[in-house]
């Protein structure tokens, strides 16, 4: 598998691949890339996967062999190396969001995350802290039905004092009792003026008149003077 | 769900004691909305001084050497005795006044239907004018003898006993007079009660003016 396809943290920018000389080199020879349709020349022989006129075997172990064919059947590459190497530029930019440099690149891209996660925060909405506007608005409803309900009671009962604070008025309509009822007062009846006979009699009856302004109490004996 | 809980709870609770209190207010007794009619008379110790009151009073005795002495020398024990004796005429005095007050005002509430009513309540309003004044006189003379009482109180008597006596003298005048009132309070319990009698009759009849 491509290390350049694994995600590393640490991955070193992608090189072009370079081209493989197995006479001078003691090193084995780095993993082919993905082979890129060099639309120049002409398809590969059966067997050989040339990657952009550069020599390229399926296996690393075969590597060699091929390159130093290639490498020899080829002796005029150097014009297609600089397409080869800007051919393998663009391979390597198509290949990048796969595995995006960390260094250097990772700036713009984490800034980018960055804003993308506040934008998020920003359209959630919020959770708490929200204010329960259908229960207050029946909290409010319900307190001014009962204002209402007790201010039309007030008003009743003032109507009833209306008509009482009018002494000596002498009533023209014959229906002044039901206006009077319907005002929220009441009728007097015969028993109302009898009971309260009885209770100016028993009230007045009741206060100790001759104790409470007895002339004797301020008198010089009582004071010792 | 308990945030809100906790956030509607109070409210609930406000409106239900602001509904209370409407409701109480629109229960009262209509009888005790009616005016009585009494009167609350000025008090002279708002008016003046207890100095310019014992000036006004000493002109009207004279002691000689020897009674000024003898007042000097017991008006301390008076002093305490008077003071006793006005803490009764207090507790006595506002359980009078709140017995008239009470007999008013429920006449009045009375007197007052009748006449909406359509019934004739002329007699029955004269008597309880008559009523009324007559309360009201007593409520006068009852808060100067207050005013005396608590200046005997008050005073110096050692060094002023002919004030003493002049004060004492008063107090004595106006708790009689007070008195008297009160007897012509009770003497219109007879006359309320014919005309109450009549109105009743009246109403029974269906007589209407």
């Amino acid at each position: 598998m491509d290390p350049r396809l694994q995600p590393n943290q640490d991955t070193p920018p992608v090189q072009p691949v370079q081209d493989v000389k197995p006479a001078q080199s003691a090193q084995a020879p780095p993993p082919p890339p993905a082979p890129v349709p060099n639309p120049i020349q002409a398809p590969s022989p059966a067997g050989y996967e040339v990657a952009d006129s550069i020599p390229m075997a399926a296996q690393p172990g075969q590597a060699q062999a091929p390159a130093q064919t290639q490498e020899a059947a080829n002796p005029d590459q150097e014009p297609h190396d600089e397409l080869d190497k800007i051919l393998q530029a663009v391979n390597s930019r198509v290949q990048a969001p796969l595995n995006p440099p960390k260094s250097g690149g990772n700036k713009i891209l984490s800034k980018m995350a960055a804003s993308a996660a506040k934008a998020k925060k920003v359209k959630e909405p919020k959770v708490s802290g929200g204010k329960p506007v259908i229960p207050m608005a029946i909290v409010i409803i319900v307190a001014l039905s009962l204002s209402a309900v007790a201010f039309m009671a007030y008003r009743q009962s003032s109507k009833a004092n209306i008509l009482s604070n009018q002494p000596g008025r002498v009533g023209t309509s014959s229906d002044s009792a039901d206006a009077i009822q319907s005002a929220g007062g009441t009728l007097v009846r015969p028993a109302d003026l009898d009971d309260y006979s009885q209770t100016l009699s028993q009230q007045l009856n009741g206060l100790n008149d001759k104790g409470d302004f007895d002339s004797s109490s301020l008198s010089d004996a009582v004071l010792g003077l | 769900m308990k945030n809100i809980t906790k956030k509607i709870v109070p409210s609930l609770m406000c409106s239900a004691v602001l509904c209370a209190c409407f409701f109480s207010v629109a229960k009262a007794d209509t009888t005790n909305t009616v005016l009585s009619g009494l009167i609350t008379p000025p008090s002279q110790e708002a008016n003046t001084t207890i100095d310019e009151r014992l000036a006004a009073r000493r002109p009207k005795v004279q002691l000689s050497t020897n009674e000024k002495a003898s007042i000097a020398e017991k008006c301390t024990l008076a002093q305490t005795a008077v003071n006793e004796r006005r803490t009764k005429d207090s507790k006595a005095a506002a359980s009078r006044l709140q017995t008239y007050n009470e007999l008013v005002k429920r006449l009045t509430f009375l007197v007052d239907n009748l006449s909406a009513q359509g019934n004739d309540a002329t007699n029955l309003l004269a008597a309880q004018n008559y009523f009324v004044g007559s309360i009201n006189s007593y409520l006068v003379d009852a808060e100067n003898y207050k005013t005396t009482m608590d200046d005997l109180v008050n005073m110096d008597c050692k060094n002023d006993p002919a004030g003493f006596r002049a004060t004492l003298t008063e107090a004595r005048s106006l708790r009689t007079k007070t008195g008297q009132d009160v007897a012509v309070v009770k003497g219109n319990l007879t006359t309320l009660q014919k005309d109450l009698a009549a109105a009743r009759q009246a109403l029974i009849t269906g007589k209407k003016s």
